[in-house]
């Protein structure tokens, strides 16, 4: 047995001991509570219908409501900035054993998407293959009268690569197979477009063409791709309209946010004025569905009929840009909506704008767009002549 | 469930402790092993029915064996090869039936042919607890203990939670009088236990896990100048030292707090003079099991100079092979197995070095450690080769993007800070000082382990950027 002028000595040990074991549940017992600090919800309570994995889900919800969570991810974020200089965290994607970051920090704080190199990398379908299922759907949409405008976003580090770091995972082989990809693309579909020159242009600008901390672009680079496939489309329309200097643009950084960082882009903004255009009525449904009809007593200053734009959230980011073009509109986002509903849209609509994004599409991976989906949609357009 | 989890930390740890300190003291054992089998259910799932079968048939086997239940030596001796072959056996079918049929496979090829492989989920903590058991019946076979009588006490040491996933390997007669030992003063034993726990999770995670990335990088399987491969490699080096070490630590000091006293594991193994010596501080439970429970029944070092050496090897493979069923462990088990061939025959393990005459011995000792974790941490053979090959040939490159893009400025930090641990002088081990440490020095060495290393860990661990112990896998 220990003796009281000994029991005195271990206090100050015992009483540590005692916060750190007992002080979370203590404070959880006393009322605090966790805040969700991803940007997803806290996890559900475990239930026991889960069988096995009730106790993984136990362990996730206690992680997600320790009430000392939050405490703690200030505290690191501080020591990790403020002593290291490092992010406050480092995530990663492991492909083949390698950890790809998630975030790539280049020069001047500009940020990359991990996904810009580790995607090109590690390929799913071949150039050739990818490229062909693609004009395969082109040249379906236009056999059955379709107007059809087919755009790949290229990725910031293809248009702003003054920002990219001197060495990062990927270097080489992202290149090679991106320049693979642009050559197989550029010019083998008179409805393919190719942004990159005209985004450079942009980016020359002050404004530049992306967003510094965020992997979409700018409205300069929005309004690229807005006259693109309206000049696509409808050409001589976009001469109609003038476009004027706006409010300075400002949108919280989703890449900075990964290495949660709170940092906010701001950038020249700008209005696309067309005072000939009426917006008679627009609507937003909660599966990514955005639909406007409008109207003008030109007949040439509106895309005439009905336009579907299949894109994703670069075309969400851009609405402002492209809305005030066309007479009836619905974008649909084609990763978050049903590929049912995508596919009704492209074979019901007067003109198809299909926007994808050159981190994915570059890689062979066409998302719903399959093979499967290209034959629904070759029995659709059919169906609907 | 892993000790650095907030789930082990906040809700199951507090829950154990409240109810050893209230509960009636009698009920220790009780609550020990009830816990023990939620702990292991909750990383184990339905591996937990298996784990009960085999300390049924061990607690039964060890009742047979028993010297004093009256058996002859023929039948107790039966008993024992049938309860140790039932350990292999199960031991063998979950570990390494896989990679047999993958060697058979292999060999098929040769000839055209082809044989089933087999896939089997690995049980965590298998080859702890089957060497536990085997050190059971053994021990009560030899009569230096008696067998137990109380499954629920039998369970207890089998089971406890601090020890049965990752060790350290508790041999039967090293706890035995501790399972009918009940300790009142729980503020005592939470006062020794809780600095010794705090240190081991901040080894774990705030160096070995902070390192791993670099590590990892080096190893998996991108093109490696020379420079990142000792670096790489030299991470390795790092992180396995302080997560193995660290997760003893905190079995050490979990088990402390609960009232039981567990063997030490390590004694700065990187500060060794020889491979004699470095198996002397690594994994030393695990060293004492193989003595006693292989070595010294082969004949040890008593029946010839080639028949000492043939043990030693045979041990060294084993020991490799126990870490896991791949080349990779076996040719790292041969690896250190011949290195202590070779002391044997030069003498050089033997050798008794002091000051600055053990630099360079310690210096070879750590160099020759750090190429066998080339083998323990490859994926395959011809990744080890390749990685041998690039630190030895100069590639003059720098370093490859794969680890320069891991080595953030908090890991380059961590890592050579770590690094000095090969620097530290032999004698001083912070768990003894810990443990048993008197005047300012130690005391000292509590607080700061825990104030500061065990909040410190907390804060990495509530943040939730962790990853599972090394020694899960084996």
């Amino acid at each position: 047995m220990t003796r009281p002028g000994q029991h005195r000595r271990l206090l100050p040990v015992v009483v540590a001991g005692g916060v750190f074991v007992f002080g979370p549940l203590v404070a959880g017992l006393a009322g605090a509570r966790a805040t969700a600090l991803e940007n997803r919800p806290l996890a559900d309570r475990p239930s026991l219908s889960a069988g096995w994995k009730v106790f993984d889900e136990a362990s996730l919800w206690v992680s997600d409501h320790l009430p000392v969570r939050t405490a703690a991810v200030q505290a690191r974020s501080e020591v990790v900035r403020g002593v290291f200089g490092d992010h406050a965290v480092e995530p990663t994607r492991v492909v083949d054993g390698v950890a790809w970051p998630s975030v790539v920090e280049g020069r001047d704080r500009w940020l990359y998407a991990g996904g810009d190199f580790v995607n090109a990398c590690h390929p799913q379908l071949g150039v050739e293959e990818t490229v062909e299922r693609l004009e395969r759907m082109t040249t379906l949409l236009r056999e059955h009268g379709r107007t059809v405008a087919v755009v790949v976003v290229p990725d910031k580090s293809t248009v702003v690569d003054d920002g990219l770091p001197a060495r990062y995972l990927g270097r080489a082989c992202a290149a090679e197979r991106k320049d693979a990809f642009w050559s197989a693309y550029t010019g083998r579909d008179p409805d393919f477009l190719d942004l990159r020159p005209a985004l450079e242009e942009a980016d020359a600008g002050p404004g530049r063409a992306y967003l510094r901390s965020d992997s979409h672009w700018t409205p300069a680079g929005a309004l690229v791709y807005a006259r693109a496939v309206v000049d696509h489309v409808a050409p001589g329309t976009w001469e109609q309209s003038e476009v004027r200097a706006g409010a300075p643009f400002r949108k919280q950084g989703d890449l900075a946010s990964v290495l949660l960082e709170d940092r906010v882009d701001e950038v020249p903004g700008w209005d696309v004025v067309r005072p000939e255009v009426r917006l008679d009525s627009e609507s937003r449904s909660g599966d990514f569905t955005f639909r406007t009809q409008q109207s003008s007593d030109d007949p040439g200053a509106l895309v005439r009929g009905r336009t579907a734009i299949i894109g994703d959230s670069f075309t969400f980011n851009s609405r402002a840009a492209w809305t005030p073009w066309f007479e009836r509109s619905t974008t649909r986002h084609w990763v978050k909506t049903e590929p049912d509903l995508v596919l009704h849209e492209m074979v019901e609509s007067d003109t198809v704008v299909l926007e994808l994004v050159e981190r994915d599409i570059a890689t062979g991976d066409l998302g719903v767009f399959d093979e499967a989906f290209v034959d629904r949609l070759e029995a659709g357009l059919r169906a609907a002549d | 469930m892993s000790f650095a989890t907030p789930m082990f930390l906040w809700v199951f740890l507090p829950v154990v402790l409240v109810l050893v300190w209230t509960l009636p003291a009698r009920w220790r054992n009780g609550v020990v092993a009830l816990a023990s089998l939620v702990f292991y259910t909750w990383g184990g799932g339905p591996f937990v029915l298996g784990l009960l079968a085999c300390i049924v048939a061990n607690f039964v086997g060890g009742l047979l064996v028993d010297t004093e239940r009256g058996l002859g030596p023929r039948a107790r001796r039966v008993a024992l090869v049938t309860v140790v072959a039932l350990d292999l056996g199960l031991l063998g079918v979950w570990k390494y039936a896989g990679f047999a049929s993958r060697q058979v496979d292999a060999l098929a090829e040769l000839f055209g042919g082809s044989s089933p492989v087999i896939t089997l989920g690995l049980p965590i903590g298998i080859s702890f607890f089957t060497f536990h058991h085997i050190s059971y019946v053994v021990d009560v076979y030899r009569g230096s203990k008696r067998a137990q009588r109380n499954l629920l006490t039998f369970v207890t040491y089998i089971a406890m939670f601090p020890q049965l996933i990752a060790g350290p390997i508790v041999r039967y007669h090293e706890i035995a009088d501790q399972l009918h030992e009940v300790r009142k003063d729980r503020f005592a034993d939470f006062a020794a236990g809780f600095p010794r726990f705090g240190m081991g999770l901040a080894k774990k995670v705030v160096v070995a896990d902070t390192v791993a990335p670099v590590a990892d990088a080096a190893f998996s399987g991108q093109p490696l100048t020379t420079t990142a491969a000792w670096v790489g490699v030299l991470a390795y080096t790092i992180q396995i030292y302080f997560d193995f070490s660290g997760y003893s630590d905190m079995a050490i000091g979990l088990a402390r707090m609960l009232g039981f006293r567990f063997p030490e594991n390590f004694a700065r193994p990187y500060s060794a003079v020889s491979v004699t010596d470095f198996w002397r501080r690594w994994h030393m439970s695990l060293s004492r099991w193989f003595r006693d429970y292989v070595y010294i029944p082969l004949g040890g070092n008593r029946s010839g100079t080639g028949r000492t050496y043939l043990n030693l090897l045979t041990v060294f493979v084993l020991t490799g092979f126990w870490h896991g069923a791949a080349w990779t462990f076996l040719v790292w088990g041969l690896f250190h197995g011949m290195l202590l061939v070779v002391e044997r025959l030069t003498g050089l393990g033997r050798r008794e070095w002091s000051g600055l005459a053990t630099v360079l011995p310690r210096a070879v000792t750590f160099l020759l450690v750090m190429v066998g974790w080339v083998f323990f941490r490859s994926g395959s053979m011809e990744q080890a080769l390749e990685v041998l090959r690039v630190m030895v040939v100069p590639t003059g490159e720098g370093l490859s993007d794969v680890v320069a893009v891991s080595l953030t400025n908090q890991r380059v930090v961590v890592l050579a800070l770590a690094a000095l641990v090969v620097l530290m002088p032999r004698d001083l081990v912070l768990g003894r000082v810990l443990d048993t440490g008197r005047g300012v020095g130690a005391a000292a060495a509590r607080a700061i382990a825990s104030w500061v290393a065990a909040p410190a860990a907390g804060v990495l661990v509530a943040v939730g950027t962790l990853s599972p112990f090394l020694y899960f896998q084996f």
